[in-house]
């Protein structure tokens, strides 16, 4: 296997990637775990969540701040630089304020007295905040594009494929985007999917912003379908935030880009995907070391580390076992997305901590009319459930399309 | 060895502990706590903390309710790429 | 909460808190601030934390200087740091009649006080390093003027009025003002009746509703405003930087994030809180037309708020003739925040004391009925 090679530097130091590396991905192959340091206690940090979503990989990247390294491919050159550390990545001193302060540490009642000092304590705040440099670079940007459409998909899995299908064989105008990094950004077919683009949000009227990087698009849709799945979220047990541990999508995107991602490995959280994550391992080629998969009922307790994981505590509430491990995978439980929903208004409730779901009535539809919320947005998780609310709502689409006398083909 | 800290918001380095103290103060409303603590007016604008922040206040005998109120960009948005004139817009004012 | 109070105040936003407060302080703590969402659901939690000086009315002038040294001290006052930052304003002119307004701001202000100078435009770069200053033909900078963040504020004076003995009802909505004989005597809310004879509206963009409860007509419009925030950034940009042209305002807050809005022609009349495409861009192009190397900044969050707008633009404060103990501060017009500690303690003093203090006059319901009509305030931003 000739994997073309990709050079790039990270803080000063050469390293090489394969094409198709993310950052983050890269770096993590060579043995690099610290990404950046936290903003108040400056705790090490590295790649966790794979999809965008958490703030724990952001880097420099040739001159542009808060770079989310997960998801962004290594080019040729790229000169990467850590942010937020003082000293280095790995001897930060100021990680001492993590010891100073046990319970957490607010502003809100510091930094007042005395008076004549104040405007120096404001200097140096200012000073110590903000994450990156005034960026150096100029973006690349194309012109702005509208689209107007009958049918807007936002989503990639299967009840989204699904609503595509039925729509192209409707003969609706229709038009795709995913709205993460979590979900496959494959075309669907029957759809024009706007590729490699996520959604921005949803603004008045009900247009929706979408955004390939360098170039935005406004769509004016006349019908709404919410297709997300699930976000996995994070377990929380002490110190869950130290590089080493990651989410199941971040140690998926790891395995499926060839990295091995550690030789002492702890899989835990949900069963079934929990065995998906050890499967896939095991099949993938990659060295991997050992594999515990935490058995039903044993919880972390804590994790523990300098600069990484290097063991974790499990518990079945009784006993207690002590795992030596340099990486933990956590397969949290899958949270409906409800941004968007909430961004056009339409109606979400929770009971008590359960995650929020956006109301549906029979046919879908939200409490918004001609939005609807399907599969994995409307909280539908097996499988032919989630084929069935895509033909029901769609249905329900045409049927309004037809009693409306507008038909487009 | 990093401090033993539950993490509640990765992006504004809050604890647990904050989020549960500043409950007790009366901040008993997930709008309101967001202000006081912190959580979710970082980077990931909430993604990763308002599920864990929700179970806290469940377990402290509040009812969390849906969550903050969301508000575009869902990720962020270089300036370069918001101010592109729109194709075949008149130039707007 | 109990059934009865000598005073309500209806909004729990900085007037009706900075009211409430200053009321306690002076000895009248049987009072209970009644607010329908979380205390600073409305412009107060909404706002880019403006705090200026300059404007274009003597009283307009008289109250914002005075409130302006009232934030130098209120954080030891309060106990909580609300980081009033004297970073100064710089408002921008792009064009000779913009220049001229600007000059004669600068005479004016220097006439009622405030040391607002004028800027020719090789000097703006001293004072903003990162602006495209060729743009610009001069400016006005008055460097006590600054920022702060609004929220430390609400809860200082939220804990120092429940430590004095008055309450707050957060999550409680007004329903009816039931007034008998020309007199208040209760105020119906959504936890039950409270019985009282002292009303203050502070209810921001509400406040036209609140009158309508109490009989009296508020001539309120409010406008949705939109605000966006940027990522932080290391600090470059000390002054909060305002253009005439668009009256965009954006400053860097102590945090690093760049935060500011823009003015739209072309909005009308609406209490939306939504956001629009529109303004992100028309915002994204100003902020590049003044900073051109900021392109790779990226916007972070963007919402909106109200402006409850008078129709000269200035506070509607005071008593009201027709319905005594019906007390007003509403009608900020978008600077509510900054001029809030000096109206609480007018309004205080008139509350409490029944004493007017002569700046009150200014701005009381009535002006609108005279017939020559009020000086209009023209320096609104955002």
């Amino acid at each position: 296997m000739n994997d073309a090679e990709i050079r790039f530097t990270f803080d000063g130091r050469r390293y090489r990637a394969r094409k198709g590396d993310t950052v983050a991905g890269a770096l993590y192959r060579s043995g690099v775990k610290i990404l950046t340091r936290s903003i108040k206690f400056h705790r090490p940090r590295g790649l966790h969540c794979g999809s965008g979503d958490c703030p724990n990989c952001l880097v420099n990247v040739n001159g542009v701040p808060n770079v989310r390294s997960c998801i962004t491919p290594v080019s040729e050159g790229m000169v990467v630089r850590s942010q937020n550390k003082v000293i280095s990545l790995r001897f930060d001193p100021v990680v001492l304020m993590d010891h100073f302060f046990k319970r957490g540490f607010n502003y809100h009642h510091r930094f007042i007295r005395p008076a004549f000092a104040r405007g120096l304590y404001q200097s140096v705040i200012r000073r110590m905040a903000g994450i990156g440099k005034v960026p150096s670079v100029d973006v690349a940007a194309e012109p702005t594009r509208r689209i107007k459409t009958d049918v807007l998909i936002i989503g990639g899995g299967r009840a989204a494929k699904r609503a595509a299908e039925k729509c192209a064989s409707a003969g609706l105008r229709c038009t795709a985007v995913v709205n993460s990094f979590q979900e496959p950004r494959k075309n669907l077919q029957g759809s024009s999917t706007l590729d490699d683009s996520l959604v921005v949000g949803a603004f008045d009227d009900g247009h929706i912003l979408v955004s390939n990087g360098t170039r935005l698009h406004i769509i004016e849709p006349r019908y709404v379908i919410l297709a997300e799945e699930g976000r996995d979220q994070p377990m929380t047990f002490p110190n869950w935030d130290l590089p080493g541990i990651l989410r199941e999508t971040a140690a998926m995107r790891l395995i499926e880009d060839r990295v091995a991602i550690g030789s002492r490995i702890v899989i835990t959280g949900e069963a079934t995907r929990r065995e998906r994550v050890a499967d896939l391992l095991r099949t993938s080629g990659l060295k991997h070391g050992e594999i515990t998969i935490t058995k039903p009922g044993w919880k972390v307790l804590a994790a523990y580390g300098r600069n990484s994981v290097h063991k974790i505590v499990i518990s079945d509430g009784g006993s207690k076992e002590t795992i030596a491990c340099d990486c933990v995978v956590t397969c949290g439980p899958l949270a409906p997305r409800i941004e968007i929903a909430r961004q056009l208004g339409c109606e979400v409730v929770a009971k008590g901590k359960a995650s929020p779901t956006i109301s549906v009535d029979e046919s879908f539809e939200t409490s918004r009319k001609n939005v609807f919320a399907i599969g994995g947005s409307a909280d539908v998780l097996d499988d032919s459930e989630a084929d069935r609310s895509a033909e029901i709502a769609v249905n329900h689409i045409i049927s309004r399309m037809k009693g409306a006398g507008s038909w487009s083909r | 060895m990093v401090a033993m800290k539950t993490i509640a918001c990765l992006c504004e380095d809050v604890t647990r502990d904050e989020v549960i103290e500043a409950i007790m103060l009366g901040y008993r409303d997930i709008e309101s706590l967001k202000r006081f603590v912190g959580f979710g007016t970082g980077p990931c604008q909430g993604k990763q903390c308002i599920q864990f922040v929700r179970e806290i206040m469940a377990e402290m005998g509040i009812d969390p309710g849906p969550g903050m109120t969301s508000r575009p960009p869902m990720s962020p948005v270089p300036l370069a790429l918001m101010a592109a004139e729109v194709e075949g817009d008149e130039k707007q004012l | 909460m109990r059934s009865s109070y000598d005073c309500v105040i209806i909004g729990g936003g900085v007037s009706g808190l900075t009211i409430g407060y200053e009321l306690c302080l002076r000895g009248m703590t049987n009072i209970l601030v009644v607010e329908k969402s979380y205390l600073g659901h409305g412009a107060t939690g909404r706002n880019g934390g403006g705090v200026r000086a300059q404007w274009t009315t003597k009283e307009n002038i008289q109250i914002a200087k005075e409130s302006v040294e009232s934030f130098r001290k209120l954080s030891e006052e309060l106990g909580y740091n609300i980081w009033f930052r004297q970073g100064g304003y710089l408002f921008l002119a792009e064009n000779e009649e913009q220049v001229e307004i600007l000059h004669n701001n600068v005479r004016f202000h220097n006439e009622n006080g405030v040391g607002t100078r004028f800027i020719e435009s090789d000097g703006l770069n001293g004072i903003v390093p990162a602006l495209d200053s060729k743009k610009f033909l001069g400016g006005a900078f008055n460097r006590t003027d600054g920022t702060l963040f609004p929220f430390p504020l609400l809860w200082g004076y939220r804990d120092r009025i429940l430590e004095m003995g008055g309450e707050i009802a957060t999550m409680t909505e007004v329903q009816g003002i039931d007034v008998e004989n020309r007199k208040i005597v209760s105020v119906r809310t959504s936890a039950g009746k409270i019985a009282t004879e002292k009303i203050v509206n502070a209810a921001g963009e509400a406040s036209g509703g609140i009158g309508d409860l109490a009989g009296v007509n508020i001539p309120i419009v409010p406008y949705r405003h939109e605000i966006l925030v940027t990522e932080p950034l290391k600090p470059f940009l000390d002054p909060m930087v305002v253009t005439m042209t668009n009256k965009l305002y954006m400053s860097q807050s102590i945090r690093g994030e760049l935060i500011g809005g823009i003015s739209d022609p072309k909005e009308m009349p609406s209490d939306s809180w939504t956001s629009s495409i529109r303004f992100a861009q028309r915002m994204s192009r100003e902020i590049l037309h003044l900073f051109p190397k900021l392109g790779a900044a990226r916007i972070l969050r963007q919402w909106a708020g109200s402006y409850d707008v008078s129709p000269d633009n200035s506070p509607i404060l005071g008593g009201v003739d027709a319905l005594p103990g019906f007390f007003l501060a509403c009608g900020y017009s978008g600077h509510g925040l900054m001029i809030s500690p000096k109206v609480g303690k007018m309004m205080a003093d008139l509350i409490a004391k029944n004493e007017k203090n002569p700046l009150l006059g200014n701005f009381e319901l009535s002006r609108f009925e005279k017939t020559e009509g009020p000086r209009k305030e023209t320096l609104v931003i955002g």
